[in-house]
């Protein structure tokens, strides 16, 4: 097993190991924090090994799919930025209630689903030019 | 920007996939870089060239525009 390999495996086995002791460590015994932190581990883990045994013999990343990637978080990152000004702008205005947690969530989503979306779309155009 | 990777890896008999784990790269780098569609680094069209038996000079067109 390769470095690339050991880290998400050892992390999707601590979020694993995390879920399941929280609540017997009295922290969060309702609400959906353990069953997340299982279910991320558990994705980690599959994501890790289909990762590993499809692409064995190929070349999981070279110079454009690294450019690629860096740029999907640029872009990610850019768009992010301009859904905090309009957070702002809904927030200043009262144009909604926005809770902390709500407001967590959707920059937390919006620049995980942004950047695979922005990489997506130059994957298929085959450069960022 | 245009190239002549397809002729070339005819020529040797070469699949796609043979010059992109000759290459060390991807087989969607070596589709895009035969349509044109990706710029490489100097390295990777050196690389390339190398592997191809010819020169970035014959392996790469570039006009003008592609300049612009």
């Amino acid at each position: 097993m390769q470095w690339k390999q050991v880290l998400p495996v050892t992390l999707g086995l601590l979020l694993v190991a995390a879920g399941i002791a929280l609540p017997f460590a009295g922290i969060a015994d309702e609400g959906p924090a353990p069953t997340a932190l299982v279910s991320a581990g558990i994705a980690m883990l599959i994501v890790t090994m289909i990762t590993t045994f499809r692409y064995r013999d190929e070349v999981q990343a070279d110079e454009r799919t690294k450019k690629i990637g860096a740029y999907g978080i640029t872009y990610s990152w850019l768009f992010t930025l301009v859904l905090v000004f309009l957070l702002f702008w809904v927030d200043y205005l009262d144009l909604a209630a926005l809770s902390l947690q709500g407001v967590l969530a959707l920059l937390g989503f919006g620049m995980i689903l942004s950047a695979r979306a922005f990489q997506w779309y130059l994957f298929r155009k085959g450069d960022v030019a | 920007m245009q190239t002549r990777i397809k002729e070339f890896r005819a020529k040797l008999g070469l699949t796609q996939e043979d010059l992109a784990k000759r290459a060390g790269v991807r087989r969607e780098t070596i589709v895009f870089l035969e349509k044109g569609k990706y710029n490489p680094s100097l390295k990777l069209a050196y690389r390339v060239a190398h592997e191809l038996g010819t020169t970035i000079d014959d392996l790469f067109i570039f006009e003008e525009s592609d300049l612009e």
